[in-house]
């Protein structure tokens, strides 16, 4: 499955973007909102086009979930919550329940939490029923419209883990966010636009690794271990490896130091 | 340094079999930007709540040495300014101007002294290129920079900003600081957050936890307890992680948190 913007224009904010979005990837999109609001809403493109495996691409709540931990509740109970997610885009199963409690068991909720009223759920808590309300009806499109940065280590280490698993059954996954070190340890590919035009787009290990002249040139943040590969590199003629761990960039910079 | 804010033996529930806080008991400093640190569910927001009054909190509370009971809303109005993270509670009107005006004229301020007050406030969170704008055309950050500037246009005493960092890049965030420590010399400044992300950007830190407050001191002292924290569950930074550990080994002597200047002392 793909979806492609083929020369897109939107506002001043867009600026003739032709980018590819495929399944089986987690695709991340830095600091830019406005791909994601025509995703929501494919009318609102004043040139080019949105296609999806080659037919033009139509908003369909069955199929695409945008998930924003910001959006209203529209119900008092969290059991609610998700049933009406479900509901309202014709999803039946028999089996509702045990799909809601497998997806709590995943994201590391206590299965009580169906009968909490939302407004007593933390801002964390909150986040965690949005996806589970919009995973319940199996999307074929998944958005994380807004990435909640500061999950604690233990959810955000289920949260990667439902993706993967999410990333293996041929769905498109998109996460934006604003900290390019999330996207760095979470996403296969980036998207960057800068001044309504596509900077770069490509597999993100390769971005924030050969591409880091051309981020710092254009302001854009570059993820904290790479910057240090780099700036040792160009600044200090020192030569490390390009590390995520944190275990491995230790290593790294004592055997060059001592 | 003075207190401008005392809290003493809090206790709070929502239901009577569990209680989210335990005898609490925590002091904020004037002329600071601390942190309230708390993992998921912890009750920070419910602190805040309590704090400003939104929750009754039993005389457990005093703001210059003055305890809050039987203070009206309108005592808490001119003592306080706070922002939820929670959209439902951000904005109230469609601009800009209006969002700024409106705590004001709830006050009764004159046209005079709202437009006076607008314009001090463009300037000193460099709003210009947003004050004309309506609320829906605002990206991330000025939906910030507006959030602080209304929280603080009636002149409090203290301001909460519940979580309002998330979303925003480390360019912006380091921004906000800046224009933070501006307004801390007047306005006293707390931050919520689970993350400690930018805790070398605050003067002062309460940690939240297991019904009670763990610990509190500067950054630094609170960075010490990494392995405590950790099993809290608060992420480690990567930069702050690696400083901890570098330092561990003696190669360095400081939390460093900006590559640059890591890079600097590493190859020196």
């Amino acid at each position: 499955m793909e979806i492609v913007f083929e020369h897109v224009s939107y506002h001043n904010a867009l600026n003739d973007i032709s980018i590819k979005i495929t399944s089986n990837n987690i695709t991340g999109i830095y600091h830019n909102h406005d791909l994601i609001k025509l995703l929501k809403n494919p009318k609102l493109v004043e040139k080019g086009m949105i296609t999806i495996n080659d037919e033009k691409y139509k908003y369909n709540n069955k199929l695409v979930s945008i998930i924003n931990y910001k959006e209203p509740f529209y119900t008092a109970r969290v059991i609610d919550e998700i049933l009406f997610n479900a509901k309202i885009r014709g999803y039946q199963n028999d089996n509702i329940k045990t799909k809601i409690e497998s997806l709590l068991d995943e994201l590391g909720l206590d299965r009580d939490i169906l009968n909490k009223v939302v407004h007593t759920l933390s801002t964390t808590e909150k986040y965690l029923i949005k996806i589970v309300a919009n995973l319940i009806y199996e999307p074929r499109i998944i958005i994380f419209e807004r990435l909640m940065d500061n999950l604690d280590a233990y959810h955000q280490k289920k949260w990667q883990q439902l993706i993967m698993r999410l990333k293996n059954e041929d769905k498109i996954i998109i996460i934006s966010s604003n900290k390019c070190d999330t996207l760095y340890d979470i996403t296969d590919e980036i998207i960057i636009v800068n001044k309504a035009k596509l900077l770069i787009q490509g597999k993100t290990d390769d971005v924030y690794t050969k591409e880091i002249k051309l981020l710092l040139k254009n302001k854009i943040d570059v993820p904290s271990f790479p910057l240090l590969t780099y700036l040792a590199s160009t600044k200090k003629n020192v030569n490390l490896f390009y590390r995520k761990d944190v275990r491995d960039v230790i290593k790294d910079v004592y055997k060059s130091v001592s | 340094m003075e207190n401008i804010l005392e809290v003493n033996n809090l206790t709070f529930a929502y239901n009577k079999d569990h209680n989210v806080f335990e005898n609490l008991q925590f002091s904020i400093k004037k002329e600071t930007v601390s942190l309230i640190l708390g993992s998921s569910s912890c009750g920070k927001t419910t602190l805040i709540r309590l704090l400003t009054g939104i929750l009754p909190s039993n005389n457990n509370i005093t703001v210059n040495g003055v305890s809050l009971n039987n203070k009206t809303v309108k005592d808490y109005m001119l003592l306080f300014g706070v922002v939820f993270s929670d959209d439902n509670y951000l904005f109230l009107t469609e601009t800009v101007i209006d969002e700024i005006a409106y705590p004001l004229e709830n006050l009764s301020y004159s046209k005079k002294e709202i437009n006076e007050r607008i314009q001090e406030l463009v300037n000193l969170l460099q709003l210009d290129d947003c004050i004309n704008k309506r609320i829906n055309e605002l990206s991330s950050f000025e939906q910030v920079k507006v959030l602080i500037a209304t929280s603080i246009a009636h002149h409090p005493k203290i301001i909460f900003l519940d979580n309002i960092l998330e979303g925003l890049t480390n360019s912006e965030v380091q921004k906000i600081f800046t224009i933070l420590n501006k307004i801390k010399k007047d306005i006293s400044i707390v931050i919520t957050s689970t993350s400690l992300d930018y805790i070398l950007n605050f003067d002062e830190v309460v940690v939240l936890g297991n019904k009670k407050i763990l610990t509190t001191g500067t950054p630094k002292e609170v960075l010490t307890m990494d392995n405590e924290l950790a099993k809290l569950g608060f992420a480690i930074p990567k930069m702050i992680d690696l400083s901890l550990k570098l330092a561990f080994y003696g190669v360095v002597d400081d939390v460093i948190t900006d590559v640059d200047r890591m890079v600097d002392v590493l190859w020196k």
